[in-house]
């Protein structure tokens, strides 16, 4: 499984350094405009990430809890992926919307602010997620 | 040599439609998806799934509907990949299983109350169990 993964991981950076290496080349041979390989590889990580993201809320493991108390766990850890997926999905087109529309100096600003404020809502739900069982299991 | 040529020409435009008629069939995976919310009784147990993990009894509490009427519900959420159920004894509990797509399009769906107006009656699933399409 963790090979799989891997090898998976390695196959999407292989073809990650081959379109940023094909679109270096077709700037220089001035198909793309000045920025436009810069603009378009963002656009891609934008889309990446959204991508992978999507498929957040379905990586809870096929598990299926029994008990009461595994299954407040479980609705719990499934609604911190769902908060998570929606979060990374939407920063993810954002981002890419920006490096496809705006200026170069307000999407090279923004675009991270709008991962970054993604990355934080996440984490925060998912502590509070954790928080929050934690107290109801002591209580 | 002109034979030979036309015969390679249309094996390569049979190759292109078998290529097309593929990328097609993939699409089927999305018709199950829309099959699967376009019912508002389907659409109200992700509601409720949504919520935490759930048993079929507790499911089907929530509805007038008959058993076999709800387990032709499951399976079709279950088909679409929409649910996980796990059986425990004799009790099945069914668990969340959506992207974050599919949930928007749930959410687009119940918002637009598609298919409001003809839910899967016990009758259609009478139908349906005799043609052998439910278990």
């Amino acid at each position: 499984m963790i090979l799989k993964q891997l090898s998976g991981a390695a196959v999407r950076a292989f073809f990650i350094l081959v379109i940023a290496f094909a679109l270096r080349s077709a700037e220089h041979a001035g198909l793309l405009g000045e920025d436009g390989a810069r603009r378009v590889f963002q656009i891609l990580i934008g889309l990446g990430l959204a991508i992978y993201a999507n498929g957040m809320p379905k990586r809870i493991g096929h598990k299926i809890p029994e008990t009461q108390t595994q299954i407040r766990l479980f609705a719990r850890s499934q609604a911190a992926l769902r908060v998570g997926g929606w979060s990374m999905t939407l920063a993810g087109l954002v981002y890419a919307g920006l490096w496809a529309f705006a200026t170069l100096e307000f999407a090279n600003t923004w675009s991270m602010w709008v991962i970054v404020s993604a990355t934080v809502i996440t984490f925060v739900y998912a502590v509070w997620a954790y928080a929050s069982c934690r107290s109801a299991n002591n209580a | 040599m002109r034979r030979s040529l036309a015969k390679a020409d249309s094996n390569s435009k049979q190759k292109a439609l078998l290529t097309l008629f593929r990328c097609l069939a993939k699409y089927k995976f999305m018709n199950l998806i829309f099959k699967a919310l376009s019912d508002p009784t389907r659409r109200k147990v992700l509601e409720l799934l949504r919520q935490r993990p759930m048993t079929a009894g507790e499911l089907s509490e929530h509805f007038t509907v008959s058993k076999p009427t709800m387990s032709a519900h499951f399976a079709t959420l279950r088909e679409a990949g929409l649910i996980e159920g796990g059986k425990t004894g004799t009790v099945i509990t069914y668990r969340l299983n959506l992207s974050v797509l599919e949930d928007a399009i749930l959410s687009f769906t119940q918002a637009l109350g598609l298919g409001a107006e003809k839910p899967v009656r016990d009758e259609d699933v009478s139908k349906d169990m005799e043609k052998g399409k439910i278990l």
